[in-house]
């Protein structure tokens, strides 16, 4: 029989350098990034399930008058679901509730576990579609604080800024175990003389569907300024930082505040400037990692007449800084300006933007200044679809909406709805109009006053939402509500 | 009877005229010769006769045809011969039986058939020999007409049941060899010279007996009369005239079964007559059988056919019995005694073998012979190191088992619950699903039932059967390419491959069953091919070929890629490579020769296949056709690299550089050989291009539905290979010496250097005895379980709880569905077993697929209630996978699904249970319930019941509390309450919702419904399998074939 060789080989050959020169590189990314959690996502009323856990004080914790979550619902449709309140003493209670289409509903957590001084509640919406939020009242109205409760657990937990001052102030950590294995957390606190361990704050264990009030007032005390790092070895936690103060401290803080801290380190951070003149700011980093980092933090002035010098830190492993605004003038009349903070090196940075009024006269031992302590955690997440939801003014007070655009390149236009809501007489109350439509350069921001109700934002490109709210009662600022789905790391 | 004198003994010069009878000193001999038509050989037979050198010879032709004319033939050379008629077309003995009537004046008569020529001194010699030991019958030594130098008769031995047994083997030459022993049983069938006083004491022939067999009647007789019978060596005859046996009226298969029960009623004493018969009674329903499952039809007429023909004749044969029993003087016992070997004998009877090997030469002796022969050449010697060293290196899964990693699951404690879910095509895993296992799982749970070990060697045993089959595989596939020393390095290449390794490592059973599989399916398509080496076309077919029909093939491809696809279905995609690759390869050698018989028997053996897997069809037309046979595998692009695709690099066991090795013989054989080797090699080249080119598809990321593992896809790659350097060890040193000092006297010390290189890895690994395996599997990991699977699993209260498990699915330790990229998720009952590692899909049952449905909520984060979502199928635990095996030992540890962890540690009412090895994260379900449980009316709480499990099919439950019975266990429909006596009227489906009410204590039946089940299809099956088997027996047994000794 004969046969013949050279197809064969060719063949062969061809079939070799084919695969060669067609194959894929194996170093080429073929994955996009996957979702980033935001710490308070919504889920549309589209049969996804939503969890909100809401912890903080009760109105038997000091400094605290009252603390009210707010169930809200937006939609055209019903939502059912279940609460269960939990606190610090291991006490559970659980009750099945049901939001009509725009309307909202408002409870009272203490009544629920009447001894306790802190409460966490859970809240689950089986089909989506909820608004959750709780808004805190200081003792004597001296200072308030609304935050939206949050989606995301997790189990490392970030809180930038406390203070444990004395005499006046107390900051309470919050670890909020909602599932029902136990958690065991480590907790690194780093106070003015560095970083400050105990045996106590080692494997700390949060039972399952329990809440531990972890006083760091007594821990770590009299700190102009403590940073909190929550690592939970085992299990997921959600944290939150409880912060009074009587204004009596030598700084005055003078105020409540509930920060709901950073789920985890990153290297790119954003943040809304400081809005009202002549405020103290300060933009306190830390470094939760095993390695020095390289902080720059930007401040990207919206008028592009100026150019301002960034804040070059270098931030030891472990340690944090506080860094003054306007100590060294350069944002002098810059106007309004969004912070960047940027890590060089290692993504293992947080940081947090602290506000407060400007101080009385500092002779006057009785003028405590002005209530407002405002801490607002930065974000390193954007999205293109947003809710917030305010109340009415006090009388004497503001509301406005902060809107940035954290994005290096791309313009996003954004349109703005308020959601009708049962409650009519309390929306879109506000005496300045809406804006319905507007667009957003890169690295710009806008703000504008915010009516009462729940504003719809949805914009073409990644964004970021802040709520202000100033008045005689204090102040605060929180992030908005972000869509499932529509969060993103900016580019 | 008619006679005419021909002649009278003038002299007239010439010797055929004249006469050899003429003096009467020596003992006159009376030929009697008896013709039956005979062909043109006939004057050659008379001129022998006309030649003899004995003194007295009386020659009587007997013309017992039917045509004119033999009276001139027989005149035309033996003018003195007495011619007689004997008409009514006698037989053979009722025409020689002429010389009853003519015993007087003749001491001896030769009976000779008409197509025997004999020497010139063959009567004479005869008579000599008769006169010296005083013998009553002498025959001669027969020789092969066309051959004289082989034997053809010779006398013979007679078995228990008068079956004639030869003494030597057809074909053997005549050497002297069986000359001193001149003792027989009986004569030679042609020529017989009897004593003729001895020839009228026992009535002469038998005349029911017409042909064949004639002489050993006689035989027998005449020692039952007290004469001896011998065969004189130095009287030589040769048969002419062809065969006998291939003529029509002499046809051993119609005559034999009833001569063999005619000579034991006449000669057989009573005492061994009965159990005689009775036994040949025996072997006849077993030879009916027989022949009709070989397709012997004739054998079976010839069987059936002897009986009423004898007892038609049981009267002559009472009358021929008192004859036998009035001279009865010799000892019967002693007649077949010295070579009967019952079995044998027995065998004889039912399948109408040859009468041959009663001796030394016994079939089963020569077999293991040859066995040996081959076993000691360098094919066997490859197979025996092979073996060796594969025992060495799987001691210790040999003796305590597989670890439980990836599909090494355990072998239920009933192993033949694997045969029963097969039959009822239902399964536990996923809750129920209307899932059957393949037959080789079904096959395995019978082997099960007898198998006197631990369900964990048969495992293992199982498993690593996989080495053994497949180097035999290859061994029968490369056996018609050359000598020994190619089925060496066949052998040995396949075996060194990394790929069943790495199966072994990896915990899977797919590639291992196509590992043992695929050289068989190869070599029926090469087969089917029919080019040379496999066939006649392009040159003569290699040692060890059968060479059969077109349907013979397709039955026979049918039937081997039937079996392979009981053991796995992928091979069908395989054995499409392996196709291909020889259609392509035949058209760049240059040939399309058997391209179109390949085609069709390919085409019709799938035809086959797919027949005798009806159950298996059912399952197209529900879609998701590759789910149902693949189970879900992770491939990242570019995760392998042509590199290591060629190398057959897939995984832990690796040779790193060396292997590449393993392509350097199959591209010498490339470069060098010629003619038909290297249109074969270019053949096994491409199959192997089919497999790497399957691999680097699926590693380039361009298919997108599940994943077959890596060393799956490169079997056909293994098998080219291995193939082409069969080949190229045939190919590389021929004629190399023989030529002026070259490179290619360098080809051959390469080659086994590369060989060298090729099994050296193998030869290293083995030294651990578990080629790498860890001592403990996943198990290690799950104390939880305990050994009796912990109180969660306990089945009387409740139900056996069933756990959920997430991961990578080559590592899950049961077989999944595909949830998302890289991860599946499998639904077990408590621990996982052997019934679970087969590939289903979602569809397949309703529990699998809610469950299913949940956990991709989840990963959607739709729910954060997952426990409550699967509580209902009694979902106890949720175990994430993250290694193949506990930590620390060695394990597959694909990179873990990063948001799964997250999510479940999100879910409200999962309880993540700590203190566990790392390869695995338990979330314990803290809203479980039972899968057996009763409704409570008022508080809609399940209550589990107790649970006793009767039997597969059926459990007996006795709630505590009255309610409404609720089995989670699918499919809806194939369960259903069963009344029991006093148990009240429930007779309804069971399933996830409540259904019958039931009092409290009372104990009801849940039996799986026979009407849903796959009995009626799985019977349907087993007759087409046995259908497909008797018409592949009839095509090749009843086929005139050829097989071409090595």
């Amino acid at each position: 029989m004969n046969a013949v060789r050279a197809p064969a080989i060719v063949a062969l050959l061809a079939l070799l350098i084919g695969a060669v020169v067609f194959a894929v590189d194996p170093g080429a990314p073929l994955l996009a990034d996957g979702p980033v959690p935001a710490v308070a996502e919504r889920s549309a009323s589209d049969g996804s399930a939503d969890v909100w856990f809401c912890q903080g004080p009760t109105p038997g914790a000091p400094g605290v008058d009252d603390r009210v979550v707010a169930l809200t619902n937006p939609t055209e449709a019903p939502v059912e679901g279940l609460i269960t309140v939990v606190d610090e003493a291991g006490r559970r209670v659980g009750r099945t509730y049901q939001v009509g289409a725009g309307e909202r509903f408002e409870f009272r957590p203490d009544p629920f576990v009447p001894d306790g001084r802190f409460a966490a509640v859970t809240v689950e919406v089986s089909e989506g579609g909820l608004l959750v939020d709780q808004r805190i009242v200081g003792d004597g109205s001296a200072g308030r604080d609304v935050e939206a409760c949050a989606t995301v657990t997790s189990a490392i937990w970030r809180h930038p800024w406390g203070t444990t001052e004395r005499p006046g102030t107390s900051a309470i950590l919050l670890l909020h175990n909602p599932f029902p294995g136990t958690a065991v957390a480590d907790i690194r606190l780093i106070g003015d003389l560095g970083r400050r361990e105990s045996l106590d704050s080692q494997g700390i264990v949060v039972a399952g569907r329990s809440l531990v009030a972890y006083d760091l007032t007594g821990r770590i005390a009299d700190s102009e300024v403590v940073s909190a790092i929550v690592d939970v070895r085992v299990g997921q936690l959600v944290t939150a930082l409880f912060q009074h103060g009587d204004g009596t401290s030598p700084n005055a803080w003078h105020g409540v505040d509930l920060s709901l801290g950073l789920p985890g380190d990153a290297g790119r951070l954003f943040l809304p400037g400081p809005t009202v003149p002549g405020d103290r700011a300060s933009v306190v980093l830390l470094n939760a990692g095993d390695e020095t980092v390289d902080v720059e933090v930007v401040p990207h002035p919206v008028s592009g007449e100026f150019t301002v010098e960034p804040f070059r830190v270098v931030l030891r492993a472990g340690r944090r800084e506080v860094l003054d605004l306007f100590g060294d003038g350069r944002l002098d009349g810059v106007g309004p300006f969004l912070i960047e903070v940027r890590s060089l090196d290692a993504p293992t940075v947080a940081a947090s933007l602290v506000t407060r009024s400007s101080l009385g006269d500092e002779s006057d031992p009785g003028d405590q200044g002005a209530v407002g302590l405002d801490v607002l955690s930065a974000v390193d997440h954007a999205a293109t679809k947003w809710w917030v939801r305010t109340e009415p003014a006090e009388i004497g007070g503001s509301a406005s909406l902060v809107l940035f655009n954290p994005a290096s390149a791309g313009i996003a236009a954004v349109d703005l709805t308020l959601l009708p809501m049962g409650d009519a007489d309390e929306v879109g109350s506000s005496a300045e109009p809406l804006p319905a439509h507007l667009e957003l350069d890169p690295g710009m921001q806008v703000e504008f006053a915010l009516p009462p109700g729940v504003v719809e934002v949805e914009a073409s490109a990644p964004v970021v939402v802040v709520a202000h709210q100033d008045g005689p009662m204090g102040r605060t600022s929180f992030v908005g509500t972000a869509a499932v789905g529509t969060v993103v790391r900016p580019s | 009877m008619d006679t005419d004198q021909t002649a009278g003994r003038q002299g007239n010069g010439d010797p055929s005229a004249e006469g050899p009878g003429t003096t009467s000193s020596t003992a006159l001999v009376r030929l009697v010769l008896v013709a039956h038509d005979p062909g043109d050989w006939f004057e050659e037979v008379l001129t022998a006769i006309g030649a003899q050198d004995h003194s007295g010879l009386d020659v009587l032709v007997v013309d017992a045809g039917r045509r004119k004319g033999l009276v001139e033939r027989v005149t035309a050379v033996l003018p003195w011969a007495e011619v007689a008629t004997a008409p009514g077309d006698p037989g053979f003995g009722e025409a020689a039986n002429v010389a009853l009537g003519r015993l007087e004046g003749a001491a001896y008569h030769l009976f000779l058939h008409d197509d025997l020529v004999l020497d010139g001194t063959a009567v004479r010699r005869m008579v000599e020999c008769a006169l010296e030991s005083n013998a009553g019958v002498v025959g001669p030594k027969v020789l092969d007409g066309s051959d004289p130098r082989h034997l053809e008769d010779m006398g013979s031995w007679v078995d228990r049941y008068g079956a004639a047994v030869p003494r030597f083997e057809p074909g053997e030459l005549d050497q002297g060899q069986h000359d001193a022993d001149r003792e027989v049983f009986a004569t030679s069938e042609s020529a017989l010279l009897v004593r003729s006083d001895l020839f009228g004491a026992i009535d002469g022939f038998d005349p029911e007996i017409r042909f064949l067999d004639g002489s050993l009647d006689l035989c027998w007789r005449a020692r039952l009369a007290g004469a001896s019978v011998l065969t004189a060596p130095t009287a030589v005859g040769r048969s002419v005239g062809g065969r006998r046996t291939r003529r029509r009226r002499t046809d051993p298969q119609r005559l034999r079964p009833r001569h063999k029960l005619r000579t034991t009623l006449v000669n057989q004493d009573p005492v061994h007559r009965g159990a005689a018969v009775a036994e040949l009674l025996l072997a006849t329903l077993l030879g009916v059988a027989y022949g009709l499952l070989v397709g012997r039809f004739r054998h079976v007429r010839g069987l059936i056919a002897a009986w009423p023909w004898n007892l038609r004749r049981l009267g002559s044969a009472r009358a021929r019995r008192s004859t036998v029993d009035h001279h009865f003087g010799g000892d019967q016992a002693r007649l077949y005694v010295r070579h009967d070997v019952p079995h044998r004998s027995f065998h004889r009877a039912v399948t109408g073998g040859a009468s041959v090997g009663t001796g030394s030469e016994a079939p089963s002796r020569l077999r293991l012979h040859q066995l040996w022969s081959a076993l000691l050449g360098p094919g066997g010697i490859a197979l025996l190191v092979g073996g060796a060293v594969l025992g060495f290196g799987s001691r210790h899964l040999l003796t305590r088992g597989l670890p439980d990693i990836g599909r090494f699951q355990a072998v239920p404690s009933e192993p033949f619950d694997l045969a029963r879910s097969w039959w009822t095509g239902w399964r536990p895993t996923g809750g129920g699903i209307a899932s059957p296992p393949n037959e080789g799982m079904a096959f395995l749970g019978f082997v099960g039932q007898v198998f006197p070990w631990s369900g964990a060697v048969l495992l293992a045993a199982a498993v690593l059967a996989a080495f053994p089959v497949g180097a035999v595989g290859v061994w029968r596939l490369v056996r018609p390419i050359g000598g020994g020393r190619s089925r060496a390095v066949a052998v040995l290449t396949y075996l060194a491959v990394p790929l069943p390794y790495n199966s072994l490592a990896e915990g899977r059973l797919a590639p291992l069953a196509a590992y043992a599989a695929l050289p068989w399916v190869a070599h029926r398509l090469a087969v089917a091919q029919g080019v040379v080496p496999y066939g006649r076309r392009g040159g003569d077919p290699g040692p060890g070929e059968r060479l059969g029909g077109l349907w013979g093939e397709v039955l026979v491809a049918g039937l081997v890629l039937a079996v392979a696809i009981g053991l796995e279905p992928t091979v069908v995609v395989l054995a499409g490579v392996v196709v291909a690759g020889l259609v392509v390869g035949s058209l760049l050698a240059g040939s399309l020769a058997g391209v179109p018989r390949l085609l069709l028997v390919a085409a019709g053996s799938a035809v086959v296949a797919a027949l005798l897997h009806v159950p298996g069809l059912d399952r197209l037309p529900g879609g998701d056709l590759v789910a149902a046979f693949v189970e879900p595998g992770t491939w990242a692009p570019a995760d392998l690299g042509i590199a290591a695709i060629l190398r057959l690099d897939t995984g832990s066991f690796s040779a790193g550089r060396l292997g590449w090795a393993l392509l350097v013989i199959p591209v010498l054989a490339l470069l060098t050989a010629s003619g038909w080797r290297l249109a074969l090699v270019v053949r096994a080249w491409l199959i192997a291009a089919g497999g790497f080119g399957l691999a680097w598809v699926l590693d380039q990321g361009l298919w997108s539905g599940p994943m077959p593992a890596a060393e799956l896809v490169l079997v056909p790659a293994a098998l080219g290979l291995a193939w082409a350097a069969a080949v190229g060890a045939a190919s590389i040193g021929v004629g190399v010496y023989s030529r002026a000092f070259g490179w290619r006297h360098f080809l051959p010390p390469v080659a086994a250097l590369a060989l060298l290189a090729v099994v050296a890895p193998v030869v290293e690994s083995s030294l651990d005895g578990r080629w790498g395996l860890p001592p403990r599997g996943l198990d290690a990991s799950l104390p939880i379980f305990g050994d009796e699977g912990g109180t969660a699993y306990d089945e009387s209260r409740g139900g056996v709880g069933r756990v959920l498990w997430l991961g990578e699915p080559s590592i899950l330790p049961a077989a999944g569905v595909a949830l998302d990229d890289g991860l599946a998720m499998a639904l077990t009952d408590g621990v996982p077993g052997l019934l679970d590692q087969v590939p289903f899909r979602p569809i397949d049952g309703p529990g699998i697929q809610q469950v299913r449905t949940a956990i991709l909520e989840v990963l959607e984060g739709r729910t954060s209630r997952l426990g409550m979502e699967v509580s209902a199928w009694g979902v106890q635990h949720l175990v994430v996978v993250e290694r193949s095996a506990a930590a620390p030992y060695a394990a597959v540890e694909p990179p873990p699904p990063d948001e799964l962890l997250a999510v479940l540690t999100r879910q409200l009412d999962l309880e993540r249970v700590e203190g566990l090895n790392r390869s695995v994260t338990v979330f314990r379900n803290t809203v479980a319930e039972p899968v057996h449980a009763v409704v409570r009316d008022r508080t809609g709480s399940a209550v589990p019941v107790a649970v006793d499990r009767t039997a597969w099919d059926r459990v007996e439950v006795v709630p505590p509390v009255d309610g409404s019975y609720r089995a989670m266990v699918g499919p809806s429909g194939w369960w259903r309450l069963d009344p029991m006596v006093g148990s009240g009227p429930v007779d309804e489906e069971v399933g996830p919702f409540p259904t019958a009410r039931i009092v409290a204590g009372t104990r009801v039946a849940v039996v799986l419904e026979s009407d849903m089940t796959s009995r009626g299809v799985r019977t349907r099956q087993l007759a087409l399998l046995f259908l497909v088997l008797l018409a592949t027996s009839w095509a090749h047994v009843g086929r005139r074939r050829r097989r071409v000794d090595a």
